[in-house]
C-alpha cells in the first residue's frame, strides 16, 4: 500500500504542519513531553507525526517496546483500553527515555465515561507514560482532559501540497498522470491525503496512463457522487428509486449521513433547473433534516424525508 | 370433562412439596412456619409472595397434602367484602371441631388484587388470622401494595423467586415425554425463554402447541404468524379506516416500535397517489422517529403517545381511497440489512487486521479503502502478495475483491 510505503519516517520529512513538527522537535531536542491532544480532520497526518516523533525518541531498537497504538472507535470499551494502558505502562520504559507513550487514535469516538476513566489514568500513570490523543474535533474531548493536554491543531492539506505529493508518488512509481487526472483527485481529496493517495494508487492499478475519466470511475466508489443520480430520480418524482440509491450510499458504500448530505449540499447548489428562490428553500430544508438527523432515531428516514420534498419540487419547478 | 381436556397445569400440579421444583428456600420455610404453627409456637399467618407461575399456589396446596390439612381456597378478589369473608368462613371454622376431624388451612390468593374500595376485607382477613383458630395462607404478587402492609405485623413472608430458564425447559420436557407429544428442543426453548421464568405459562403454552397438528415447528409459526396478523390489522386500519381506528389497533400490539415505523414506511408510498402526500407522510415519519428518540433519551415513555400520533396521522396526508386491502410487504430494508449483516463479520475481522497494520480505524479501511480493493488488487500475483503482507488468508482476500 502506497499510503504506507510512503508515510514519512522522520519530523522533517512531513509537509505542511510546520508549526507543529517546530513544537514537536523542540520535545525530541529536550527528550520530554507533555500530554498531546491532535485534533484536525482525517488524513492530515496526525498517526504519522505521532509514528515520527516516537521514532526519534526511541530510536529504531526502543520503538516497538515504548510506544502503543490503540485505536479508539475499535477498541471502544474503557475496560480493553484500561486492562491494555494498565499492563502496557505498568513495565518502566526501556531506554533512557524516562517514559512511554501511547497514542489513543480517534479519540472523539470514546464515551464522555470512558474519557473520565482515562482521565483518571492519565494522572496515574503520567509519571512513566505520556499520552497522544489524537480527535477530528477537540470539542468532542472532555474538558478536564483536554487541560490535561497540550493542543496541537493540523490543517488540512493545502492543495498545492496534495499535488506535489501526488506528483512525487507517480514519478518514482513510474505512472503518468495527465493535469486534468491530477486535479480531479486533488479537488475530491479536499486536503485528505491518504485518500488522495489511494485514489491515485487505485486509478494508476487499472492503467499505467492515469486519466480524468479512470480517476472518477475510482472516486465513484469512495465518495458519494451517486448522491446526484439519487437527486435527479427524486426530481424525475420516482421516490423508490432515489430512497434505494440512498440506502446504498448508507449501507452498502457505508458513507455517513454527514458525508451525504454534504454531498447534497453541492449538488443542489449546482443544479440549474431550479431557481435561486428554490433552491435556497431547499438548502433551508437541508439544514433542518440536518438538525433532525442529529435529534431522531432514524438517519435514513430523516435523509428520505428530503427526498420526498426533492420529489414534489421536481413536480412544481422543474421543465423537463 | 374428559381427560384430553384437562389442562396441563392441573394435571402436573406437585402433590407433594419435594416436587416443587426450585423454590427449596422457600420451601423449607413453609415446612418450619406451618411446624411452629401447630406446635403453638406462632400465630402468624405465611405470605407468600413472588411472580406469577413461581409456584406458590402450588405450594400451599402442596402443604396441605403433605400435612394432610384440609385447604379452604378464598380467591380474595372474589370475596370483597368483610361481610362475604366472615359469613362464608366463620361458620366453617367454628363447625370443623365438631363434624370434622380433619384440620383445615385457609389460602387467600391474589391478595393484592383487592382495590381501594375492598379494604374492609383486610379486617376481616386481620381478624382471622388473630383468631388463630386454624393456619392461614396469603399469596401475592407484590407484598408492598398497600393492603398487605397493612398486615404485615402478622405474617412471615416467604419469597417465591422467577424460575432459571434451565428449570422451565427441564420441566417442559419432562411433560412432553409423558404426553408423547414430539415438540423440537429448539421449540422448548423458545418457550421457556418467552416464558420469563412463569412456568404455568409455559406449560399452558406447551400444551397449546403440542395441539397444532405439526408441533415439530410449532412455536415460530404460532407467534411470528400472530406478530404479522397483528401489523396487517394495524395497517388496514390505519389506511383504509381512520387514525383513530388505527391508535386502538396499537394498543393491543406488542411489537418493537421501530420495526413498526420501518412496515408503515415500507407499504405507505403505494398508497398516496403524488408526491405532495409522500412528502406529508415521511415528514411525519420523520418526526415519529423524533419522538422515539426522545424516549430513549429522556426514558420517559410520555413521548410514545406523540410517537403513535406521528405514525398513525401520517396518513391523513393521503386523498386516496382504498377499495380493498392492499397487498402489505415486508420492510425491505430490515431484509437488506440482515443481508448486508451476514457479509459484514468477515469484512469487519479483514479491516481490523489492515487498521493495525495502515495505523487507521477499520471504520476507515472499510469506508475509504475496501471499496478500491478490486482496482488496487487486479491479479492474483498482487493479490497473494498482499494477502502474505497482511498475513491474511488468500481466499479471504478474493472473496473480499469480488464482492466490490
Amino acid at each position: 500500500m502506497w499510503v504506507e510505503k510512503y508515510r514519512p519516517k522522520r519530523l522533517s520529512e512531513v509537509c505542511n504542519q510546520e508549526e507543529v513538527v517546530k513544537v514537536l522537535k523542540g520535545f525530541v531536542e529536550r527528550r520530554n513531553m507533555p500530554h498531546l491532544l491532535f485534533a484536525g480532520p482525517p488524513g492530515t497526518g496526525k498517526t504519522t507525526v505521532a509514528l515520527c516523533l516516537a521514532y526519534e525518541l526511541f530510536g529504531e531498537e526502543g520503538f516497538a517496546a515504548n510506544y502503543l497504538e490503540l485505536n479508539a472507535s475499535d477498541e471502544r470499551g474503557i475496560d480493553t483500553i484500561r486492562s491494555k494502558v494498565k499492563n502496557f505502562s505498568r513495565a518502566s520504559p526501556i531506554g533512557d527515555i524516562p517514559f512511554k507513550i501511547i497514542h489513543l487514535d480517534e479519540s472523539d469516538n470514546l464515551t464522555a465515561d470512558a474519557q473520565q476513566a482515562l482521565r483518571r489514568l492519565m494522572e496515574m500513570f503520567s509519571a512513566t507514560c505520556r499520552f497522544i490523543l489524537s480527535c477530528n474535533y477537540s470539542s468532542r474531548i472532555i474538558e478536564p482532559i483536554q487541560s490535561r493536554c497540550m493542543l496541537l491543531r493540523f490543517m488540512p492539506f493545502e492543495d498545492k501540497v496534495v499535488r506535489e505529493r501526488l506528483l512525487y508518488i507517480a514519478n518514482n512509481e513510474g505512472v503518468k498522470i495527465d493535469d486534468k487526472a491530477l486535479e480531479a483527485i486533488v479537488s475530491a481529496a479536499e486536503g485528505d491525503l491518504r485518500k488522495a493517495i489511494n485514489v491515485l494508487q487505485a486509478s494508476a492499478s487499472i492503467s499505467e496512463v492515469v486519466t480524468e475519466e479512470i480517476v472518477y470511475k475510482v472516486l465513484g466508489r469512495v465518495s458519494p457522487v451517486k448522491v446526484k443520480n439519487m437527486i435527479e430520480l427524486a426530481l424525475k418524482g420516482d421516490f423508490i428509486a432515489a430512497r434505494d440509491v440512498l440506502r446504498e450510499l448508507l449501507w452498502k458504500s457505508g458513507f455517513s449521513p454527514m458525508d451525504i448530505i454534504a454531498q447534497i449540499k453541492r449538488e443542489i447548489l449546482r443544479l440549474d433547473s431550479i431557481s435561486p428562490k428554490v433552491k435556497a428553500d431547499l438548502i433551508d430544508y437541508l439544514g433542518e433534516i440536518d438538525y433532525r438527523i442529529v435529534i431522531g432515531s432514524h438517519e435514513d428516514i430523516q435523509l428520505s424525508a428530503f427526498i420526498a420534498r426533492l420529489c414534489s419540487i421536481g413536480e412544481k419547478y422543474v421543465k423537463s | 370433562m374428559s381427560k384430553a381436556n384437562i389442562l396441563w397445569t392441573e394435571k402436573y400440579r406437585p402433590k407433594t412439596l419435594h416436587e416443587i421444583i426450585g423454590q427449596k428456600n422457600a420451601v423449607e420455610a413453609l415446612r418450619r412456619w406451618l411446624n411452629d404453627f401447630l406446635k403453638g409456637k406462632t400465630r402468624k399467618a405465611a405470605l407468600l409472595y413472588g411472580p406469577p407461575g413461581s409456584g406458590k399456589t402450588a405450594a400451599a396446596l402442596a402443604l396441605c397434602n403433605d400435612y394432610n390439612l384440609d385447604p379452604i381456597e378464598l380467591n380474595a378478589s372474589d370475596f370483597r367484602t368483610a361481610k362475604s369473608i366472615e359469613s362464608f368462613l366463620l361458620p366453617s371454622l367454628s363447625s370443623l371441631s365438631i363434624f370434622d376431624n380433619k384440620k383445615k388451612l385457609i389460602i387467600f390468593d391474589e391478595v393484592d388484587g383487592l382495590t381501594k374500595s375492598e379494604y374492609s376485607a383486610v379486617r376481616s382477613i386481620r381478624k382471622i388470622i388473630e383468631s388463630g383458630l386454624c393456619p392461614v395462607i396469603l399469596i401475592a404478587n407484590d407484598p408492598y401494595k398497600p393492603p398487605l402492609s397493612q398486615l404485615r405485623d402478622i405474617v412471615v413472608e416467604i419469597r417465591f423467586y422467577r424460575l432459571p430458564w434451565s428449570l422451565v425447559v427441564r420441566v417442559l420436557n419432562e411433560i412432553a415425554a409423558k404426553e408423547k407429544v414430539k415438540v423440537s428442543p429448539v421449540v422448548i426453548k423458545k418457550i421457556a425463554s418467552v416464558s420469563h421464568g412463569d412456568l404455568r405459562a409455559a406449560i399452558l403454552s406447551l400444551q397449546g402447541i403440542a395441539s397444532l397438528k405439526d408441533p415439530s415447528e410449532g412455536s415460530r409459526l404460532l407467534m411470528s404468524r400472530d406478530l404479522e396478523k397483528n401489523i396487517f390489522d394495524f395497517l388496514s386500519a390505519l389506511f383504509l379506516g381512520s387514525p383513530e381506528a388505527a391508535k386502538s389497533v396499537l394498543r393491543t400490539l406488542d411489537v418493537d416500535y421501530s420495526m413498526l415505523l420501518r412496515w408503515v414506511e415500507e407499504n405507505f408510498p403505494s398508497v398516496c397517489s403524488s408526491p405532495g402526500e409522500i412528502e406529508c407522510c415521511v415528514d411525519k415519519l420523520s418526526k415519529a422517529s423524533i419522538f422515539e428518540k426522545r424516549i430513549t433519551e429522556t426514558g420517559s415513555w410520555r413521548f410514545l403517545s406523540y410517537f403513535f400520533d406521528m405514525l398513525v396521522f401520517s396518513s391523513s396526508c393521503r386523498t386516496k381511497k382504498l377499495g380493498t386491502r392492499p397487498r402489505f410487504r415486508y420492510p425491505s430494508l430490515i431484509k437488506m440489512l440482515s443481508k448486508i449483516s451476514s457479509e459484514e463479520g468477515y469484512k469487519k475481522s479483514v479491516s481490523l487486521k489492515l487498521a493495525k497494520a495502515l495505523h487507521c480505524s477499520s471504520k476507515t479501511i472499510m469506508k475509504d479503502f475496501l471499496p478500491l480493493i478490486q482496482f488496487i488488487l487486479n491479479d492474483e500475483t498482487k493479490i497473494s502478495l498482499f494477502a502474505r503482507r497482511y498475513n491474511l488468508d488468500k481466499k479471504t482476500v478474493k472473496k473480499l475483491v469480488a464482492q466490490y
